[in-house]
């Protein structure tokens, strides 16, 4: 019922825009919650200041895919967050960014978005608008100043054109940029793996599968919770810590936080190799590895991984290939393929 | 000619925007308010030959000097209050213009005292992209730890570490101590401040920067403390610092 109230929300600026353009209807966009399936929780963003349209979203896949934004013009959202790993950096633990500078976190995947509470593995940027503020201005990333990115859109050939047909503004501003690249980012929607299949009940698991299915539900989904496996929150999982990165510590200021990162997703998992906030495990089954028999004790480490009679969580190398069989389900192969996101020609 | 129609309305809407925006509404006016930065009794001001020197002794030139007013709003002798909508101002030394803060369509009235926050409130530093005075390409923003910068002093001293100062102050969050926002009242001593469409009233308020380091708290000395690039307790002492900064002076009416 509620998914129904929504659509009809989403489509009358479509069709007040339909309207207005001669009753040409454009190609039809995953609106992400008419998109998602109805297993899905309610959306945080819901594009409610940034009306969704064709032209924005195009916008935004534009700049995704374009190296203007960085100070020398060789690095673009794409080159560390590729469409065939679900917009992450397959094999690199660090993405070099301009002149070949590291930070010190891994690529994360993107899909989900507009799912997401919060962005980066700290938690830091609070809203999906802003978040491509931090690449573009770190210095290990883009290395470019805000205001430099908009007078270079200013004086490009094309870019005025293209924001003044999407948002009907006479002048570029960093608004009209940020809600484009939102509009692309948050529509990229992942919903489409075998997994979800198995919820519409297309699909059967097979015996593996469906074995690891039922461990993960008892012992991963206290975090990986839901169909976005995510809790959007914040655990220490017993990695060695490294000093130097405190993560969600060195947002909230709070000794509590030590050590705690982001959950990430576990859609697309198969793809987007090494794992971790800092790409330490190079492959899925050093990750089972380390839950089973790796896990730190610190003052910080999650209950749920020290409630046993020893920390993480024991596995028999069965419990392993069953969890890694259900991983494999959550592949989406029609994200990582979908024209809607490659780059433009 | 349907052509010509079609421009003539955004035109005509264009002209009454354009009008509007000019004249206050009835039974407004406006109010100018100047703010006349200082350090202790000089003049403040950018890049100076000579450095001011603080209660600690220690000698300071600035580079940059920048931070937001917000959420005006003016108090009337019956405790009724006007505020201005989407009040948010970038008050930047490098920018002259921005030392004398314009409002229109102030009601008319006798107005007693003005307060404001010396910051973003926190709901703006939720709430996505931003434009005007906080566009992100104004640099009062952090970028990794979603957040505005509420105000920014840096340049050089002798005594600082480096020879550098750098104090970026902010902080929304209640949680951990790291709310740095501050809400400044300022009575206008008994005199009252007049607006109407027939008044063109200007408040004087002196900003001096001298409380910057001298303010509430201990002096700040910069032979300890130099940078401040996050919220946290060193922003909200420094908040506190600065929140001293205002004062009333006087109105020409």
């Amino acid at each position: 019922m509620r998914h129904r109230i929504r659509l009809k929300l989403l489509l009358a600026p479509l069709l007040l825009l339909a309207a207005c353009r001669e009753g040409v209807p454009g190609p039809q966009l995953p609106f992400t919650e008419v998109a998602a399936p109805a297993y899905f929780p309610e959306a945080q963003y819901r594009f409610e200041k940034n009306p969704l349209t064709q032209k924005g979203f195009e916008l935004g896949r534009r700049l995704f895919y374009d190296p203007i934004l960085s100070i020398d013009s060789t690095v673009s959202c794409a080159s560390c967050h590729k469409q065939s790993a679900a917009f992450s950096d397959p094999g690199l633990a660090l993405s070099p960014g301009v002149n070949g500078l590291k930070g010190t976190r891994n690529s994360p995947a993107l899909f989900n978005l507009a799912w997401n509470k919060a962005f980066m593995w700290d938690g830091g940027v609070n809203h999906i608008e802003i978040m491509p503020l931090a690449p573009i201005t770190n210095p290990v990333e883009m290395n470019q100043k805000l205001s430099h990115l908009m007078a270079r859109l200013k004086a490009h050939p094309e870019y005025p054109r293209q924001f003044r047909e999407a948002f009907g503004k006479e002048e570029i501003d960093d608004q009209q940029f940020f809600y484009a690249l939102a509009q692309f980012m948050g529509n990229m929607v992942s919903a489409n793996a075998p997994y979800d299949e198995f919820r519409q009940g297309i699909r059967p698991l097979s015996a593996s599968e469906e074995a690891g299915r039922l461990l993960f539900e008892q012992t991963c989904s206290t975090c990986h919770a839901t169909a976005l496996f995510t809790d959007h929150s914040y655990h220490n999982n017993g990695l060695e810590s490294n000093p130097s990165d405190t993560g969600l510590e060195r947002i909230d200021l709070n000794p509590a936080s030590r050590g705690k990162f982001k959950t990430p997703s576990l859609r697309n998992i198969a793809l987007t190799a090494p794992y971790m906030h800092d790409g330490r495990f190079q492959t899925l089954r050093e990750v089972l590895d380390f839950y089973d028999s790796g896990v730190k004790v610190s003052p910080t480490l999650d209950p749920a991984l020290n409630a046993g009679p020893r920390p993480g969580i024991p596995l028999t190398e069965a419990d392993k290939q069953h969890l890694l069989s259900f991983l494999n389900c959550l592949t989406d192969s029609v994200f990582v393929s979908n024209p809607m996101y490659q780059a433009p020609r | 000619m349907k052509f010509s129609r079609i421009l003539l309305i955004p035109a005509l809407a264009a002209t009454l925007f354009i009008s509007a925006c000019k004249e206050d509404l009835p039974g407004t006016g406006t109010l100018s308010v100047e703010l006349e930065h200082l350090f202790d009794t000089k003049a403040l001001e950018l890049n100076t030959a000579t450095p001011y020197v603080s209660g600690s002794a220690e000698e300071i030139t600035f580079t940059t000097f920048k931070y937001y007013i917000s959420n005006v709003r003016l108090q009337k002798a019956d405790g009724t209050e006007w505020a201005e909508p989407e009040s948010y101002r970038l008050i930047d030394l490098a920018n002259a213009a921005s030392t004398l803060m314009t409002f229109d369509s102030v009601p008319e009235g006798e107005y007693t005292g003005i307060t404001f926050t010396i910051g973003v409130d926190s709901l703006r530093n939720v709430s996505g992209a931003q434009t005007g005075a906080l566009s992100p390409s104004n640099e009062m923003f952090w970028s990794w730890n979603s957040g505005y910068i509420f105000l920014k002093a840096e340049g050089n001293s002798p005594q600082a570490s480096g020879g550098k100062f750098e104090f970026h102050i902010g902080g929304f969050r209640n949680a951990n101590n790291t709310n740095a926002l501050q809400e400044v009242e300022i009575s206008f001593g008994g005199e009252s401040l007049k607006t109407g469409s027939k008044e063109e009233p200007e408040l004087h308020l002196s900003v001096n920067a001298k409380e910057f380091f001298d303010g509430h708290h201990t002096a700040l000395k910069l032979a300890e403390l130099s940078v401040v690039h996050m919220p946290g307790a060193d922003a909200i002492e420094i908040a506190e610092n600065y929140h001293a900064m205002f004062e009333f002076e006087h109105i020409h009416q």
